[in-house]
């Protein structure tokens, strides 16, 4: 993992100040922090904010990278997920659960965009636990929030999104 | 030890715990090595579930131009900038810690400074690796550092007790050896340690001990 190493060494390089290094690991990782955003938000401004405002935030906070924790990547992804949440609970909007399923953007939109940008990753997932996951992940919702809005007992939604991360990780390895 | 089912972990990864719950469990996490593993997996596979999307070139610039304002030593948003009471607030603060800093324990902030900094230094060198030390408890007490060229130096996050040092022990299945002691925050072991030894640190009169005579503030695999 040469490129971890080397985004390891520009965070410690950000925690003395050095902008480069900053801007070094902007250019690496802001179009997945771009797309997790637009997932998240669906709009291209507030998309926009929570780019730049990960990237403030690790210029002000670079000393709690914790490598024992997980890779830079995934460092900076919680950062961007965690912002990202914040503004779609901020904004209080509420998406109906059938408007995951349903096809209804024209191909070629921003919509139609986002969604076939998704990871090849979720191929290896049937459609409950594809839903089930993309609920969780970009909507922020808990189990007991899930099993509420499936209708599924708790124990069910526990399973099949750990299932379903396990499936992920075995496919990625 | 009582580990967190695998759910909890989904959900740590998901980061629907309420924050005081999520920091409990990211402090079990980071001593526990099987509940680390699960966890970097999950997170590994949700950071996968996008594709990357590119982003226009002029927020690049953007981000430079809001990065100037902020002084790398006290970086705060511009939504904190003071008002005229807080920035009164502040004078008076910095005068405290200006006493402080010229008073007693003066030189003693001005050596960890200097430490840190030497710290900071190794650690962003090639080859260098950073692991926690943990107190009995799993408490992060502070970092270790090996260097590529195979330098260990051990930094505490306070420093000893007044009148006391720090002391640094290769743990061996016969007993402990000392590597050294220091009166401030940073232990810079000499001796040459092989791969996975296992090191500690306790607190000792000036001059250091012949064995440990306090539980370990920290210890780690390096």
């Amino acid at each position: 993992m040469m490129g971890g190493e080397e985004d390891v060494v520009l965070i410690r390089r950000v925690s003395r100040g050095d902008e480069e290094a900053l801007l070094a690991l902007y250019r690496r990782h802001a179009p997945y922090v771009h797309a997790l955003a637009r997932r998240i938000l669906r709009d291209g401004d507030e998309a926009k904010s929570i780019v730049q405002d990960t990237f403030l935030r690790i210029w002000q906070k670079s000393e709690r990278f914790d490598p024992s924790l997980g890779s830079p990547r995934t460092w900076i992804l919680t950062i961007a997920h965690r912002l990202a949440l914040k503004a779609l609970r901020r904004r209080r909007e509420e998406l109906p659960l059938e408007d995951w399923d349903a096809p209804t953007e024209g191909v070629g939109d921003d919509e139609h965009l986002d969604r076939i940008r998704i990871g090849r990753a979720l191929q290896a997932l049937d459609g409950d636990e594809r839903r089930l996951l993309e609920l969780a992940y970009f909507h922020g919702y808990s189990h007991s929030e899930l099993a509420l809005l499936l209708g599924w007992p708790l124990g069910t939604v526990k399973s099949r999104l750990r299932r379903a991360l396990e499936r992920m990780r075995t496919h990625l390895q | 030890m009582n580990h967190p089912d695998p759910d909890t972990l989904v959900a740590l990864a998901l980061d629907t715990p309420p924050e005081g719950e999520r920091e409990a469990l990211l402090r079990h996490v980071r001593r526990c090595a099987a509940c680390r593993a699960l966890y970097r997996g999950y997170l590994e596979a949700l950071g996968r579930l996008q594709e990357p999307l590119p982003v226009p070139p002029a927020w690049e610039e953007e981000l430079r131009q809001r990065l100037a304002p902020l002084p790398p030593a006290s970086r705060k948003g511009p939504e904190s900038l003071p008002s005229p009471h807080r920035r009164w607030l502040l004078w008076a603060a910095l005068g405290v810690i200006l006493l402080g800093f010229l008073g007693v324990g003066g030189h003693r902030h001005y050596q960890d400074a200097l430490a840190w900094r030497r710290f900071v230094a190794l650690a962003s060198e090639p080859g260098a690796r950073m692991l926690p030390l943990v107190d009995p408890t799993g408490r992060q007490t502070g970092w270790a550092l090996r260097t590529a060229q195979r330098e260990v130096l051990l930094y505490l996050q306070a420093p000893p007790p007044p009148g006391r040092v720090y002391q640094a022990w290769l743990i061996l299945p016969e007993g402990r050896r000392s590597l050294g002691v220091s009166p401030g925050k940073l232990l810079e072991v000499s001796t040459p340690l092989s791969e996975e030894s296992w090191v500690g640190v306790s607190v000792e009169p000036p001059g250091g001990s012949p064995a440990p005579t306090t539980p370990s503030v920290g210890r780690v695999r390096i």
